[in-house]
């Protein structure tokens, strides 16, 4: 007999007491513990989550803030480019006003130096030629032209404009001083005393008049009376000369 | 040779017999329970510091409880103790077959009959517990009056088939590695033996995942037609 009714019984009991003891130490305690497990992890996972959250938060942060700071970065770049340009073209046009303050300044040294040369090289040339003007006329002068000369200052005494002469008369009246008559050469005896003649009648009256001689006149004739001077000699004439001369040479150089 | 570890009796005291069968089924309780307590003990619910018994224990459970779902479409941790213990009793049974001088307890038509009468029992258990006395009786009216006696006759040959089946698959197994032994006593029986092992676990899943259908075509039918109430309380 393959059915033996004792051990059904007995193993059915036997089933359900393992059931039992299976249910209490193995299906319960572990079910629980994964459940337990199922929990933490979801809470783990729950809170990773929210970390998750708040560094993505803090990302965004801090990507925003980097974002802010690259666009200061930036303003202040530019604003620093621009100051540098500002200050550049402000140096610059410093350094331009200065360089032409220099050049005009150095110009003008140049020009006054230019000017200062030219100034005496055209009065050494004068000098130098009325020097030689001067020589050669006092070596051309002759008794005749020396008589020609006294000649003409005794004319020129002669014709004296009406004015003139009184004003002359009213200096004369009043000085003390000496008539003084210069000449470059020696008058001869008849010439002063006609240029006396002439000289008492026009305004001298009774005055005495003194000779003298002085080679510096170039062929001329000077006569001082207070402070009055009547003149006739190349000298004047070169002189007339030399002050042209002064006048326009320099100009003509520089040009 | 015995055909069932039945026959094999180590004590006897009037009616009462202590037999191979039992005495097997003692050693595979002890070792189930003894082996639950020494990992419930140790139990942790930290995932960093699970032992391996706990581990292989859980990996148990969770498969069990998961094919009870599938199954049965239902929350599993009402059949879980009853399942899982059919599951892991017929299982390890059949595996220690492998241990000489074992006799499965599942080799006897006693211990699957005991285990076919379990389950013709738990069936209307969990199905009255489920849908009521009135409920549960009514099925059998279903979908005629006329199929009363074929549904009756249903349930006892399908306990019949349950018993039969595991008995025949471990007996013949075992059988077969014992004429093995004698005709050609080297190597071919392990394969055998290797077979069993897998005819035997294929066994078990057999015997749990029937006792869940039996179960749950028991308890499904009043769950559908309390959701169509519900539904139509809805509607309403």
């Amino acid at each position: 007999m393959l059915i033996d009714w004792f051990t059904i019984i007995a193993q059915i009991f036997n089933f359900i007491v393992l059931v039992l003891l299976l249910r209490k130490f193995l299906y319960r305690p572990i079910l629980k513990v994964m459940q337990e497990r199922e929990d933490l992890i979801r809470n783990q996972l729950a809170e990773a989550e929210e970390k998750q959250q708040k560094a993505q938060e803090q990302i965004s942060l801090y990507q925003k803030k980097n974002q802010n700071w690259e666009q200061e970065h930036q303003e202040l770049l530019q604003e620093a480019k621009h100051e540098i340009e500002n200050t550049h073209k402000k140096m610059m046009v410093k350094v331009r006003q200065e360089i032409e303050e220099h050049q005009t300044q150095w110009q003008q040294a140049i020009d006054r130096e230019k000017k200062e040369f030219l100034d005496s090289l055209s009065k050494k040339i004068s000098q130098q030629t009325f020097i030689a003007v001067r020589r050669v006329l006092n070596e051309l002068a002759d008794v005749e032209l020396e008589a020609h000369i006294s000649k003409v200052f005794i004319d020129r005494l002669r014709n004296m404009e009406q004015n003139q002469l009184e004003e002359y008369r009213a200096a004369v009246e009043k000085s003390d001083e000496a008539v003084l008559v210069r000449s470059a050469f020696n008058l001869p005896q008849q010439t002063r005393e006609e240029i006396e003649a002439v000289a008492g009648k026009q305004f001298l009256n009774s005055k005495a008049v003194n000779f003298e001689v002085d080679p510096d006149l170039v062929c001329g004739i000077e006569l001082r009376a207070a402070g009055y001077k009547l003149v006739w000699s190349l000298s004047e004439y070169l002189e007339q000369l030399e002050d042209i001369f002064e006048e326009g040479l320099p100009e003509r150089i520089s040009e | 040779m015995e055909i069932s570890p039945d026959g094999i009796i180590y004590w006897q005291s009037g009616w009462f017999k202590l037999n191979a069968t039992i005495v097997y089924t003692w050693v595979v309780m002890a070792l189930l329970v003894l082996f639950s307590v020494y990992v419930s003990r140790k139990l942790t619910s930290d995932p960093k510091k699970i032992t391996r018994a706990q581990n292989i224990l859980e990996i148990v459970v969770i498969n069990v409880r998961n094919q009870i779902r599938d199954v049965s479409q239902q929350n599993p941790d009402r059949f879980m103790a009853f399942i899982g213990t059919l599951f892991i009793f017929i299982a390890v049974s059949n595996l220690m077959g492998v241990i000489p001088g074992f006799r499965p307890p599942t080799g006897s038509l006693s211990t699957t009959t005991a285990l076919a009468i379990s389950v013709f029992i738990a069936v209307p258990f969990f199905g009255i517990a489920t849908r009521g006395f009135g409920g549960y009786l009514k099925q059998y009216l279903q979908p005629s009056a006329i199929m009363l006696p074929f549904n009756i006759i249903g349930d006892f040959s399908r306990t019949l088939a349950l018993a039969v089946r595991l008995f025949g698959n471990v007996m013949s197994g075992t059988m077969l590695v014992a004429i093995l032994l004698a005709i050609i006593p080297f190597v071919f029986p392990i394969i055998m033996q290797a077979f069993g092992m897998l005819t035997g676990f294929i066994q078990a899943y057999i015997f749990a995942v029937l006792a869940m259908v039996y179960i749950a075509s028991a308890t499904t039918i009043q769950e559908k037609k309390l959701n169509q109430a519900e539904e139509k309380e809805d509607e309403d």
